[in-house]
């Protein structure tokens, strides 16, 4: 059995919570309770314990606290579909991801895909040829499960694949 | 005693810890339920990940400092060090430091400032207030009070003007802007101003008067909107309005407002009108386009020619008209008029390789006319005579 560790990076109240706990407990919260600190979730898929870090999201006066995110295999960059500002600093986080763990594989979700958008095939690819490392770019909603275990999945294919 | 001093500082500093061996099994425990030779990273998930980095702490002197880590409802701080034991055992210690009570109430604080940044995030009051952020961009704004004094400025007019706020609160509007005349109203909301590029810009203004609890005007906010752009498609009219499309010549219009100004100032009048001779005869046998290009070539003919501080015009079809400055005197005239056959001669139009058109032109001088008190009237004189000669010229073949 393989244990390893990921971070999931983004602005605050974009869902990385809420993504996690889909994923981990397959339930699902519509009350915001933002992550303090962080906090630490496991899951068992296939042959390999993922050790989730639910780390808190940036926001205009706190950054994100680089230590946390030491040691990771791989990232999921998570963002808002409804609010622009958090899709546009994919890339800052991208930058941030790479500069603790080089050439680490990305995953970006784009969260609240229940919810009307306006983000097209066409800005996934702008998003998508932000970095090499970035393996998928996925619209998720933690709140009906769509694509979350995919993410998590497609991840942990590509972190195992380098072992 | 290394660890009895140990024992005594966590508990004081309500601090817990862990000692581990560098294959991270358990050695030491202080209030923590934990087996002795257990794998840490099983109670400790923080440290997966962390092996090869806590490994280089012996080297590095860098301890590993994870800072509030949320374990079931408390937080604690966790560093990683290095720790020799009696027995001089390179090993390392995990210090778990519980925060206080106070440091749970400020967290819970930021949790409710997010929730409420992210509701207002997600709401229309923001997006409206984007929406406004971005106009606002564009649009200078100040306020005067009732005398013209300005009080205040956004950034948008320090910006534009280049002076800082501080010099443009307390003066005179009208120092900034001035207005211009409205040929539609008796008070224009227009008025323009001198940007830092030194370029003059004109704005449309509307003025929000700002009322007092006894509905007393106090002061006014004007909010300027650059219409350079209307004042750019305005002379663009202009233009058009007095000018040919084809030759870009000025037209008769033009003619009639110079001639206008000719006699209002007594000058000398001397006009010329050039007429292509036989041009429906050549339209009709080369075809309108032929024609047209007849026309240009004609006007870069007499471009050529001209003294450039005289004025040509196109007035209709194939006339043509020269308007001499009121300095050159006849014998000028005559001798440039003799160039001009000459050339049209000598230049004839080169439609294509097989189509040359040759051209003559009648020439028409019209000298003082004292009778004469309009422009128009001129003009009408000038092109009966045209005809005149035309009709005795086809007569006389």
């Amino acid at each position: 059995m393989f244990t390893y560790k990921i971070v999931l990076v983004g602005n605050f109240g974009v869902g990385k919570t809420s993504l996690i706990k889909r994923f981990v407990e397959n339930s699902f919260s519509e009350e915001y309770l933002s992550t303090i600190g962080v906090s630490i979730s496991k899951k068992t898929i296939d042959n390999a314990t993922i050790m989730i870090w639910d780390i808190e999201g940036h926001t205009e006066f706190k950054p994100i606290f680089k230590q946390y995110l030491l040691g990771s295999k791989g990232f999921i960059i998570v963002a808002d579909l409804l609010r622009e500002e958090t899709i546009d600093a994919i890339k800052n986080h991208i930058e941030l991801c790479h500069n603790v763990v080089k050439d680490a594989p990305i995953c970006i979700a784009l969260n609240k895909s229940d919810m009307p958008h306006k983000l097209d095939e066409h800005n996934l690819q702008a998003i998508k040829s932000l970095s090499p490392t970035i393996i998928e770019v996925v619209k998720t909603s933690a709140k009906s499960g769509d694509a979350v275990e995919n993410i998590f999945f497609k991840l942990n294919q590509k972190i195992t694949s380098q072992l | 005693m290394q660890q009895n001093l140990l024992h005594l500082l966590c508990k004081k500093n309500n601090i817990s810890y862990i000692i581990f061996d560098k294959h991270f099994r358990v050695v030491e425990a202080h209030l923590i339920k934990i087996s002795i030779g257990s794998d840490i990273r099983d109670f400790l998930w923080e440290l997966v990940g962390l092996e090869e980095d806590i490994l280089k702490i012996y080297s590095t002197q860098k301890p590993i400092e994870l800072p509030m880590v949320l374990k079931g409802t408390n937080y604690y701080d966790l560093e990683l060090e290095t720790f020799f034991s009696d027995t001089k055992e390179e090993l390392f210690i995990a210090y778990m430091q519980k925060k206080s009570k106070q440091t749970n109430q400020y967290a819970n604080v930021i949790k409710e400032i997010n929730k409420k940044t992210l509701i207002y995030d997600t709401s229309q009051e923001k997006k409206d207030g984007l929406y406004f952020k971005q106009i606002s961009k564009r649009l200078i704004t100040f306020h005067v009070d009732l005398d013209g004094i300005i009080t205040q400025v956004n950034d948008v007019c320090t910006h534009f003007f280049n002076i800082e706020k501080e010099k443009i609160i307390g003066q005179h509007f009208s120092y900034f802007f001035h207005t211009q005349k409205s040929q539609l109203n008796q008070h224009s909301n227009i008025f323009s101003a001198t940007n830092s590029l030194d370029k003059n810009i004109f704005f449309h203004a509307d003025i929000i008067p700002i009322t007092n609890n006894t509905n007393k005007i106090i002061e006014n906010i004007i909010v300027a909107q650059d219409i350079t752009y209307l004042k750019q498609i305005e002379k663009e009219l202009e233009y058009a309005s007095e000018h040919d499309t084809l030759t870009g010549l000025a037209n008769r219009n033009h003619l009639l407002v110079s001639l206008d100004k000719y006699l209002n100032e007594k000058k000398n009048l001397y006009l010329c009108l050039v007429d292509i001779d036989g041009f429906s005869i050549i339209n009709e046998e080369y075809g309108s386009h032929a024609g047209d290009m007849l026309l240009k070539h004609l006007t870069s003919i007499l471009k050529s020619i001209i003294d450039p501080k005289d004025s040509l015009y196109r007035l209709h079809k194939d006339t043509f008209a020269i308007l001499f400055e009121a300095e050159k005197n006849k014998n000028y005239i005559e001798d440039l008029l003799e160039k001009l056959k000459e050339s049209f001669l000598s230049n004839p139009l080169i439609y294509s390789a097989d189509d040359t058109v040759e051209f003559s032109c009648s020439i028409l001088i019209l000298w003082d006319k004292n009778e004469l008190h309009t422009s128009k009237e001129i003009l009408n004189q000038s092109q009966k005579e045209m005809q005149k000669l035309k009709i005795d010229k086809k007569l006389s073949r």
